[in-house]
């Protein structure tokens, strides 16, 4: 036969190979094609195809399907790793009480660094879901003062977004943005005209102003409408979340109306989506950018003018987006150019525009943000808390490190026995790594259990949302692996190599002691004393730092701030409604227990900064420093307790330009007697005026950023925003009660926001505060941690130690004296901690008591009481297994087997 | 004594294996069946009878050298073990004995 075989179906034959046992094909497969060529001769190849089919269907049997099993099975790995976890386990069992102490020191420091780990991630995801947020800036200015300071602001002048789009055409989007409002909102319904509607709020830290524009760089989802209707005056959108408080329903907001501040009426377009958390810009009320284009009165929805370059307000701020790969300095020397084209005159040289990544919104503390709800956090801090949490880590892998090398002598034998029966190092490293391995396993889960347990009551101290959804994803797991094989090695990889280092040889002959104690085991000796070190330094670190920490907080809250505080009660203004103010006055003072009224821009001590030039000494001519500004009336001085050091204040219904100075400002102009400058004129503006009284310095800011500020008082209706009264009275509620009803009777038509001024000042220093308690916290933590290794080492040492002291005690050794021998080893080791961690504590809270402008020094005693401290705990942890030792009775401890 | 039982098809299959006297194998075995016994058998029920055998210990397998027409695969070659052929002749044993007792004209049944 020469003719070529025709071919089996070639499906059936695949469909053969893959369901035979492999060592049946074969011949099986022969058969079935023998058979077949068969058929073809006999009955044609159609035919022939149809049996092969039915043929293979019918080998379709179990004994045709069932594999092969080898008689002599090979060891796989699987076979390994099993016998490795279970050798693992029993040898975990047996060090029952160490074990609890790694296991309970890893998952208290694993839910501790993971807390921080999550906080760190929700810190710099804020405004990163925007389309490629790193193309994304704001355009911020410095400004060199004459006397050669720098000042930056985020604020720029009005008419520049119009200017950058025709000089700067490189710049894709150029979005301004009017951040925030804080409104009062009057819910109108669907009458525009409706006059007495009693549904009043007062937002604060709410109403953004923007353009249909701002949305193609920003990802804010719209429910409800375009943002094409933001491109008309008078229009706004709110968030799902507002447009329900006011309105009941989103569904129902479209088209109502609502009054802002009680001068414009406005239609609601459209309805936002809830922002994310995680974003620094407030977007519940969203006012239309025309809406402050057209309002003409400059004033009513930020101030200033589209063709004044002169004034800006940091609220008026300005996004681009840059081409892609369009580098920032190329941009930043567009904006030189640009600057020096506008700026003309006496400013120029002064004024320089530039670009801030859009990150620095959350991460750059020197600009202002939109709203103080979201605190600016830096990035210096978020990586504090990322290295805190890595600290607590290698401290808890520590406690292992050195427990486990101390438990070698134990399982010296172990390994010389297994080594003479054939074991390699290298699967002795494994066998150690896998009982790492599971103990890293359990206290990871158990750490994750743990934060999520106290993610609720902890959200506070780290200032993130307590939504566990936020942290406890699906995208946690990658990060959890990788931590498991990162403190597996970090912990086990140097006991492994410590434990299958030891050589058999020396472990049988009879001197067990000097060959291989010399060796790997006194390496572990040095190793596991710097260890120690290591943990009570970082321990004794952030002691000192929070001790220093609560005492400059100390100081800051009892330091004499140049006013009187206590018993001042402060209020929201509307200046729409300033005529109405003396009647307020008149009013408020009937009250019983109320001493004093003022009204004013703001508070002696605020966040709010007016600030501008002046002329003094040639009064055509502007000073070459900027004073700050705080309007008021003449009670001011009275209800905040401001004394006079020249002059006197101003009347209350003084309207003329009239000014009251600090001390500071004398000195900046060089002025030795203060009474020297009272009747002498000052000009602020187009505004001149006589100075009529000098103040002593009070603080005019908060005091981190810098307290007092050279100043002018000036009274000026027209800025009220705030009320203050004085209050001398037992029963602060019920005055505030009466102050409330009051002001209800006068301003039916403002919502009362008012807070004693003790509480606000409090909140100054909220992130302050907050640090501190979280210093605290992890001085606690690592503390903790430290001396879970410590109480193990002491417990193994005395263990050790159990014959020699059985023998002191027999020749006459005291209680006390075996105490101290078994304390001191450690003891000279925490001394040596404290000894590196004070210059370090040092350094570091010195730099930070830098951005302190009032701080106090730091003293040696803080070293000295930290030093105690640590000291003293250690004594206490180590001092409970040696006690244990030392009363031992040595009838027991010297009795052989 | 315990007797294997040997179903109908697989005593005629062990009588091949027998009767090719080692050069028995899965199509041979199906083709010479089909032959001469005018039976339709198909090759997976003279393999499943196979494999019942040697599980049996009846018959032993060995592989044979490959051969060409097979695509270069080799033969699965059964051969009758010594218990296989002592389970054969006792049945034939047991046939001839119950021959005996057969009268040459037995009475047979009439239809109705």
């Amino acid at each position: 036969m020469q003719h070529s075989p025709k071919p089996p179906p070639r499906l059936a034959d695949r469909l053969l190979a893959w369901f035979v046992a492999p060592h049946r094909l074969e011949t099986l497969q022969g058969d079935l094609h023998e058979e077949f060529a068969y058929q073809v001769e006999r009955v044609g190849e159609r035919r022939a195809r149809w049996r092969y089919w039915r043929d293979v269907l019918g080998f379709v049997r179990p004994y045709i399907i069932k594999r092969k099993t080898n008689e002599y099975p090979n060891p796989t790995n699987t076979d390994m790793i099993l016998n490795n976890l279970l050798i693992a386990w029993r040898s975990l069992k047996r060090n029952r009480s160490f074990t609890a102490l790694n296991v309970l020191g890893l998952s208290v420091g694993v839910a501790a660094a993971l807390l921080l780990f999550m906080t760190v991630r929700y810190e710099l995801s804020f405004d990163r879901f925007h389309t490629e947020p790193d193309r994304i800036y704001r355009v911020v200015r410095e400004q060199v003062l004459a006397n050669g300071d720098k000042e930056v602001t985020p604020g720029n002048p009005l008419p520049m977004a119009a200017a950058l789009k025709t000089d700067i055409p490189q710049f894709e989007t150029i979005v301004p943005v009017f951040g925030t409002l804080d409104p009062q909102i009057t819910v109108l319904g669907s009458n525009p005209n409706a006059t007495n509607s009693a549904t009043k709020f007062l937002e604060d830290d709410e109403g953004m102003i923007v353009g249909p524009e701002f949305f193609q760089l920003f990802n804010f989802r719209w429910l409800i409408g375009q943002p094409d209707a933001l491109a008309q005056p008078n229009v706004m959108a709110l968030s799902k979340t507002f447009a329900e408080k006011y309105f009941g329903d989103a569904q129902q907001a479209v088209g109502k109306f609502l009054r802002i501040n009680n001068h414009t009426t406005m239609r609601v377009v459209g309805v936002l989506a809830d922002a994310p958390l995680n974003t620094s810009f407030p977007m519940n009320i969203v006012i239309s950018y025309a809406t402050k284009q057209a309002d003409k009165s400059a004033e009513r929805f930020g101030f200033g003018s589209f063709d004044d370059w002169g004034s800006t307000s940091s609220n008026d701020q300005i996004f681009i987006r840059l081409p892609r790969n369009f580098p920032v300095s190329s941009a930043d020397a567009l904006l030189e150019k640009f600057s020096r084209k506008h700026y003309d005159g006496r400013d120029k040289d002064k004024k320089t525009h530039f670009l801030s990544p859009l990150a620095d919104l959350h991460h750059d503390n020197r600009y202002d943000t939109f709203s103080n709800k979201v605190a600016v956090v830096s990035l210096q801090r978020i990586w504090n808390l990322a290295i805190v949490g890595g600290l607590l880590l290698l401290m808890a892998c520590v406690n292992f490190v050195n427990i486990a090398s101390a438990l070698a002598t134990r399982r010296a034998k172990e390994v010389s026995v297994r080594k003479v029966l054939g074991s390699q190092k290298g699967q002795l490293i494994l066998q150690f790594l896998t009982e790492t391995f599971l103990m890293v396993f359990v206290s990871l889960l158990l750490g994750v259990g743990l934060a999520y347990v106290a993610l609720p009551f902890v959200s506070t101290l780290f200032n993130i949302p307590a939504q566990a959804s936020l942290y406890f994803g699906p995208g946690l797991g990658l990060p959890l692996l990788g931590l498991l094989v990162l403190l597996t090695l970090l912990a086990g990889l140097y006991p492994a190599l410590i434990l299958s280092s030891f050589s058999p040889l020396d472990m049988f002959r009879k001197q067990i002691s000097r060959g291989w104690l010399r060796q790997p085991l006194l390496r572990g000796i040095s190793l596991r004393q710097s260890l120690i070190v290591f943990q009570f330094a970082s321990a004794m670190v952030l002691i000192i730092s929070t001790v220093i920490n609560l005492r400059q907080m100390d100081y800051l809250s009892r330091m004499d701030l140049g006013f009187n505080k206590e018993g001042i009660f402060n209020f929201g203004m509307d200046t729409e409604y300033g005529t109405r103010n003396a009647t307020l006055r008149n009013e408020l003072l009937r009250i019983p227990g109320v001493s004093a009224v003022t009204f004013s821009s703001d508070v002696p001590s605020s966040d709010s900064r007016w600030q501008s030039t002046f002329a003094f000494t040639n009064l055509s001519k502007n000073e070459d420093f900027i004073a700050s500004l705080k309007m008021a009336d003449g009670n001011y001085f009275k209800t905040h307790g401001i004394t006079f050091l020249a002059g006197a204040p101003y009347a209350v219904n003084d309207t003329l330009p009239k000014f009251v100075v600090n001390e500071t400002l004398l000195k900046k102009l060089g002025v030795k007697n203060p009474a020297s400058v009272v009747g002498r004129n000052l000009r602020l503006g187009g505004a001149t005026g006589p100075i009529v009284g000098v103040v002593k310095d009070f603080h005019t800011n908060s005091a981190r950023d810098g307290g007092v500020q050279p100043l002018l008082l000036t009274p000026s209706q027209k800025f009220y925003y705030a009320g203050s009264v004085k209050i001398r009275s037992q029963n602060l509620a019920q005055t505030v009660e009466r102050i409330k009803a009051t002001h209800a009777r006068v301003f039916p038509e403002v919502a009362f926001v008012g807070r004693f001024y003790e509480e606000s000042l409090n909140a100054y220093y909220k992130a302050e505060e907050q640090m501190g308690w979280l210093y605290r916290a992890f001085a606690g933590l690592t503390i903790f941690i430290a001396c879970l290794g410590l109480f193990g080492l002491a417990a193994f040492t005395a263990e050790q130690r159990t014959k020699e002291i059985g023998i002191r005690k027999v020749l006459g050794a005291s209680v006390a004296g075996i105490v101290a021998l078994l304390s001191k080893d450690f003891l000279k080791l925490v001394v040596i901690a404290i000894g590196i961690a004070s210059p370090i504590a040092w350094y570091l809270m010195s730099q930070w008591l830098q951005d302190f402008t009032y701080r106090i020094d730091i003293e040696w005693w803080v070293f000295a009481v930290a030093g105690l401290l640590a000291v003293g705990i250690t004594l206490l942890t180590v001092s409970f297994q040696s006690i244990k030792a030392a009363l031992m009775n040595p009838v027991k401890s010297l009795r052989s087997e | 004594m315990k007797r294997t039982y040997l179903g109908e098809f697989e005593e005629i299959v062990l009588l091949m294996v027998a009767g090719m006297d080692g050069e028995a194998y899965g199509v041979g075995i199906t083709h010479k069946l089909n032959e001469e016994t005018d039976r339709s058998v198909r090759l997976n029920q003279v393999h499943a009878a196979l494999h019942r055998l040697q599980e049996k210990g009846m018959v032993a397998s060995r592989l044979g050298d490959p051969t060409p027409e097979r695509g270069g695969r080799r033969k699965l070659l059964f051969t009758v073990t010594a218990y296989g052929y002592r389970t054969l002749q006792e049945i034939k044993a047991v046939r001839a004995q119950l021959w005996s007792t057969v009268p040459i004209t037995p009475k047979l049944a009439t239809s109705l």
